[in-house]
């Protein structure tokens, strides 16, 4: 069996009394792009800072690249590339000089160098600011530069701590793709984001992180199988003590101008509805299929987790 | 090799500093500055150029070691780019001497430049022919005061000692609260005199913190030697013996330095 990428056994890691990752378990394959998602304050850069070797675990165990993050520290560093959020650079420096500081301290080749830090400027789209300070740069020229700092040493592993945040549009589409295209390379990507379109349109599988505590692992695939319906009702009896009725049946997704929107995904459950809408001289207005995004699924498990 | 990439990033970015220049250009000023005092005694003119001009590149040197040195580590964990420095394979101890190497690359660049410069105004005052009998006559009439390297060597080795000691604060301080205990220390280490003489104190407190603050603090005194350069009456028995002792003396006192600060900043959770 090969080695996975990232392999993740019952991390767990508390700043004094803040348990902030609790006793987390997953894997990441060789060439696979995930997304690690979850709300602020989840545990989301801890568990990479940690994979990164930047920060030990309380208890459990790391592997990236089959090295013990805790005991091999300096064979995880020469396998990854990683972008912390917001990417801090020296805002005095000039782009390539940068650069070509960051592929001295990786121990990149003298002799590649320039081929390298060329092919990572033309790759990450920076070439034509090559020149400028790195205090003038946008913030999506920015978080491009950080891009191809991780790319410089041509680490198997990328770790990317929220890579489009605060991104306009244009920067953010072109970052995705770029990010995206990375799966081509046969590069393990682990990204966190907030951006859950983004995630659904590049990662291949995501795991969903509330609390410290890792709440689902799995394709995107089969996260947002299952399709269900959604059914469109109105009527003038709707406020009056029909909603209660409606919401015990199946949960009500939108509420506005005496209009109702359920969804569900079970024939009797569907009946129900109708039938209760009808009792009260409601109309259903349209039943149609909904495919689930992922945005759905995150929201569910995290919510019920917090009902929990 | 990391420390090596590290300690030019370092220069480069510490060159780029305005409050840097500010203390160069305070320096060189001072020293272009030196013939008008000179002017003022004209009897022992000489003696005030070199009394003023090696207390320049002191002054000078002392401000701009501390307030290069202050930041180094600080401002990397500030503005967090120290991140993306040991997420790469970069040992702690490496990126703590690259920064010692290039803050005292700094230093030492800035204590060349002022010493060459110091120099030049030396001999300048000591040209005996006037520009009347030829341009090459008079740039050849004067001579070089090659005891003042030795002024400077030896204050080359204390910024060294300096360097060292803001470096070993910056791993746990703040700027500020290192910028009060680098200059505190170092004054105090330059009354060396003053703690000898309380180590013999009768009064067995003062004999000890007297002691401990003797023996503990770098003696940044013993590198003082302009006072042996500029007046022949206090010339050191045997200078090379004393010069080679007190570089020694600041080589493994920066070396210990480093060590801790490398312990300090190894357990230390940025």
């Amino acid at each position: 069996m090969a080695t996975p990428a990232i392999n993740v056994q019952n991390l767990t890691k508390n700043y004094g009394p803040v348990l902030a990752v609790d006793d987390i378990t997953f894997e990441v394959k060789a060439g696979e792009l995930v997304g690690f998602l979850g709300p602020n304050g989840a545990g989301k850069s801890t568990t990479m800072r940690i994979l990164t070797t930047f920060l030990p675990a309380s208890k459990g165990y790391a592997w990236v690249a089959g090295f013990d993050v805790m005991y091999q520290s300096m064979e995880v560093r020469q396998r990854i590339g990683y972008l912390p959020e917001s990417v801090p650079l020296y805002p005095e420096m000039r782009v390539r000089e940068y650069l070509s500081y960051r592929a001295r301290l990786k121990g990149v080749e003298r002799s590649g160098r320039t081929a390298r830090l060329d092919y990572c400027m033309e790759r990450c789209r920076i070439k034509e600011v090559k020149n400028r300070l790195l205090g003038t740069l946008s913030k999506g020229y920015r978080q491009r530069v950080g891009l191809a700092d991780t790319l410089l040493a041509d680490p198997p592993v990328l770790i990317l701590d929220e890579p489009t945040s605060g991104l306009d549009p244009i920067a953010h589409s072109e970052l995705r793709d770029i990010v995206g295209s990375l799966r081509g390379e046969g590069k393990t990507v682990f990204l966190s984001s907030h951006q859950l379109a983004d995630v659904e349109l590049i990662c291949t599988r995501v795991a969903i992180i509330h609390n410290g505590k890792l709440l689902i692992t799995g394709t995107i695939k089969e996260l947002t199988a299952g399709d269900v319906t959604e059914i469109t009702v109105q009527g003038a009896q709707m406020n009056n003590g029909m909603l209660p009725k409606l919401k015990a049946i199946a949960p009500v997704v939108e509420q506005s101008n005496g209009m109702l929107q359920m969804r569900a995904n079970e024939a009797d459950k569907i009946a129900a509805i109708i039938d209760a809408v009808r009792g009260v001289k409601g109309d259903v207005v349209s039943i149609v299929p909904h495919k689930r995004t992922l945005e759905e699924v995150f929201v569910e498990t995290v919510q019920k987790e917090e009902g929990a | 090799m990391i420390a090596w990439a590290i300690a030019r990033q370092t220069v480069n970015e510490a060159l780029r500093r305005r409050i840097m220049w500010v203390f160069l250009i305070s320096g060189f000023a001072l020293i272009a500055l030196m013939p008008l005092f000179g002017y003022l005694a004209p009897k022992d003119s000489q003696t005030v150029l070199r009394s003023l001009g090696l207390a320049a590149i002191l002054l000078a040197g002392l401000f701009i070691t501390i307030v290069t040195c202050i930041y180094l580590i600080p401002v990397e964990i500030e503005r967090r780019t120290i991140y993306t420095v040991l997420s790469k394979p970069v040992q702690r101890y490496e990126f703590v001497l690259g920064k010692f190497l290039g803050g005292f690359i700094t230093v030492a660049i800035n204590i060349l430049a002022m010493g060459v410069v110091f120099l030049a105004m030396l001999y300048l005052q000591s040209l005996r022919a006037t520009t009347d009998q030829g341009l090459w006559v008079w740039i050849t009439s004067g001579s070089f005061a090659p005891e003042m390297v030795r002024g400077i060597f030896m204050t080359f080795f204390q910024m060294l000692l300096l360097a060292a000691l803001t470096i070993f604060f910056s791993t746990f301080t703040t700027p500020i609260v290192n910028f009060f205990l680098s200059f505190g220390i170092f004054m105090v280490g330059n009354l060396s005199s003053v703690t000898d003489s309380l180590t013999t104190n009768s009064n067995p407190v003062v004999r000890g913190a007297g002691t401990l603050i003797h023996y503990l603090l770098p003696n940044f005194g013993n590198f003082n030697i302009q006072n042996a350069l500029i007046h022949p009456t206090n010339e050191i028995t045997n200078p090379v013996e004393y010069m080679r002792n007190n570089i020694v003396y600041a080589l493994i006192y920066s070396a210990v330095l480093l060590i801790l600060a490398i312990i300090v900043f190894d357990r230390r959770e940025v």
